[in-house]
């Protein structure tokens, strides 16, 4: 970054970012774009709403159902209306989104993990290491990834008991989801390392560690980690919005998370069956799930803009 | 050219072998089938032991396996008679019979691929006909109103589940257009009963779910395609085209289509595969008679030899389409041989 812009200074609107640190910069280059700003505030809100929305609802009025109320439309005793079997639908979203963002940020940390684990150690290693990861990889590739979810959702399904987590209570089906949405979307991030392992193991810095003596652990968090930092933040990030989406989608087809936790995705589970009457049953969720996608996609995109060195004229 | 396709062929065969082991191990591990039988009246315990032995479920995973993947006709398996198994395996293709329906497990697929296909085959001509429509149009025009357009339009729909989609147009072309007298589309199954199985029929059940699952991939594959031709029309044989003379359609459909559509195929070869993995979600919500909707109805009973028989058809495609993506490379770019 520092030796192109000495070359020729990199310019934003007539205004130099010369003289400004890296991180400053991309924060600058961030804040440019439109889109990712955009994505960002309806971000903040989706936080805002999830967050402050338990201010006025506790977690037992999401799971509180009067089987007499079933179905209202939104009105006064509901604000959005009622479910299936008589829960409100609003402390519904409040206490469902925190679960489903949850379940996004917590499999992608399972993802980067495995992801991080296996591309460093294919590429760093290389040899019959190499080979046999790129082979599994290759193979998680190949198997269609809903498909996998839904067999994998149902291997687990049952096996954990329900958790008390910071005096909550969380279906032991949240556990499996977030584990099994990780270990099927770790694929693209380890080829990503691998290939930034590949090219940093050659250069001086590298060399010159292993010349002074430095062990391979060393190497590998001290200098070759760091350096893959920005792809990383960059398939994270819209991991998130694609893990929120599977949840949905395997909690639609009735084997993701299990009541009584709410997602936004099992919140849809049957409502087809009432899309005559009852269109609030899947208006609300649904949108929530379209909104906190894409502003995750907006942000993502913003991201790969302001970290990508070369993306100066695209700002 | 044939060396190398045989090459890959054979390259295949491990990486196969690899995906039906991670599969299997899965599978078994995924439930009971005996516990699901019977529904109210479950079978005794003697006779779910005998069912248990009958279908090779008492065998260590290892051994089943290998029944699975290469037969058992060839070994013993009562030791008193002597008699031995009918299995022949999924290497000549005997995926087992069905837990559920006792039929081999191929055919009950093969019963219902057809009506995926259908659906498929249709939704992917529409989608690679509208978004390379509105692909060129976008990247011809930049900036224009229709861009601009094209641009929200994909960046919402990128963003909605299938599931959701489907639900919004349920709900506005069946539920709300009969609620104002219009004509409303069905939103299930192939065929009314009482019509019958005519063309008009399942034509006309077809246009919500084949819509659904265009609108969806549309907004992705225009993106792309116009990021594709804006990157060749800028370039300077384009110009050279123009500078000769040419006229602006040759330039565009020949000179820089040809180019453009290098990774378009990749694109679409790629994901063409996973398409019969997205029916699962279309299928079960307009009750469409597919292959999607056997996987999930199948699914709750563990009938492993028609799941497993499902997956490994769309691994199949997925390694035999990566194939042909490679070699249609070599028909559009002549520069790219290989050996």
């Amino acid at each position: 970054m520092t030796t192109s812009s000495s070359a020729k200074p990199a310019v934003l609107n007539g205004e130099s970012t010369v003289n400004l640190s890296r991180s400053r910069r991309t924060i600058y280059r961030f804040f440019r774009h439109r889109v990712a700003v955009i994505g960002t505030v309806i971000m903040l809100l989706i936080i805002l709403f999830v967050s402050l929305g338990t201010l006025f609802y506790s977690e037992a009025d999401s799971n509180w159902a009067d089987s007499g109320l079933r179905l209202q439309a939104p009105g006064e005793q509901f604000p959005l209306g009622s479910d299936t079997i008589g829960r409100s639908i609003l402390p519904r979203l409040i206490y469902g989104g925190q679960i489903s963002i949850l379940i996004g940020l917590t499999s992608v940390l399972v993802s980067v993990v495995v992801g991080t684990v296996v591309g460093v150690a294919s590429g760093y290693f290389g040899g019959i290491v190499d080979s046999l990861l790129m082979r599994l990889t290759e193979a998680m590739l190949s198997i269609p990834r809903l498909l996998l979810l839904l067999v994998m959702a149902k291997y687990f399904s049952g096996k954990i008991p329900t958790q008390e987590i910071l005096g909550r209570s969380f279906s032991g089906s949240v556990i499996v989801i977030v584990v099994i949405l990780g270990l099927t979307s770790w694929m693209a991030l380890a080829r990503i390392m691998r290939s930034a392992v590949l090219s940093i193991r050659e250069t001086e810095y590298v060399l010159a560690a292993h010349a002074l003596g430095a062990t391979h652990r060393r190497i590998i968090i001290a200098h070759v980690l760091p350096n893959t930092l920005a792809p990383v933040i960059v398939a994270a990030t819209l991991g998130v919005a694609s893990a929120i989406l599977s949840e949905a989608y395997i909690s639609f087809l009735g084997v993701g998370v299990q009541p009584p936790t709410a997602t936004w995705g099992n919140m849809l589970d049957g409502s087809r069956q009432f899309i005559d009457d009852a269109p609030w049953l899947w208006i609300f969720p649904g949108a929530m799930i379209v909104l906190t996608v894409m502003s995750i996609n907006f942000v993502g995109d913003g991201l790969r803009d302001a970290l990508d060195p070369r993306s100066d004229k695209k700002v | 050219m044939t060396k190398y396709i045989v090459r890959r062929l054979i390259q295949a065969i491990p990486l196969l072998i690899l995906i039906s082991v991670i599969l299997f191990v899965l599978m078994q591990a995924s439930g009971d089938p005996v516990a699901t039988l019977g529904g109210r009246q479950p079978p005794r315990a003697e006779d779910r032991e005998r069912l248990r032995r009958a279908w090779g479920l008492d065998q260590p995973i290892l051994t089943q396996y290998i029944i699975w993947l290469v037969g058992n006709d060839w070994m013993v398996v009562d030791a008193e008679t002597g008699e031995t198994g009918t299995r022949q395996g999924v290497i000549r293709g005997d995926f087992g019979n069905s837990f559920v329906t006792r039929q081999p497990a191929l055919q009950v697929i093969v019963e219902r691929l057809p009506n995926t296909l259908l659906l498929m085959i249709t939704a992917e001509v529409v989608i690679v006909i509208l978004s390379l429509a509105i692909g060129i149009v976008s990247a011809v025009k930049q900036y224009s109103l229709i861009d601009t357009i094209a641009t929200g339009f994909s960046f919402i729909t990128y963003s909605i589940p299938v599931f959701l989609m489907a639900l919004i147009l349920m709900y506005v072309f069946a539920v709300n257009f009969r609620k104002w007298g219009l004509p409303y589309l069905p939103i299930s199954g192939m065929y009314e009963p009482a019509e019958g199985r005519t063309f008009q029929q399942i034509a006309w059940h077809m246009i919500l779910p084949v819509t659904t699952i265009s609108l969806i991939s549309i907004a992705g594959y225009s993106r792309y395609i116009r990021s594709t031709m804006l990157e060749v029309i800028n370039s300077d044989y384009i110009r050279t085209a123009r500078a000769k003379g040419l006229s602006e359609r040759r330039t565009l459909f020949v000179h820089a289509f040809k180019n453009a559509s290098l990774p378009i195929v990749t694109l679409i070869g790629l994901d063409l595969p996973f398409l019969l993995a997205g029916a699962v979600v279309t299928e079960t919500i307009f009750a469409w008679p597919g292959m999607g909707r056997l996987f999930i109805d199948h699914l709750g009973r563990s009938d492993f030899p028609v799941l497993m028989g499902i997956l490994m058809m769309i691994s199949v495609a997925v390694v035999v389409f990566q194939l042909l993506t490679d070699l249609v490379y070599t028909w559009l770019d002549p520069r790219i041989r290989y050996t």
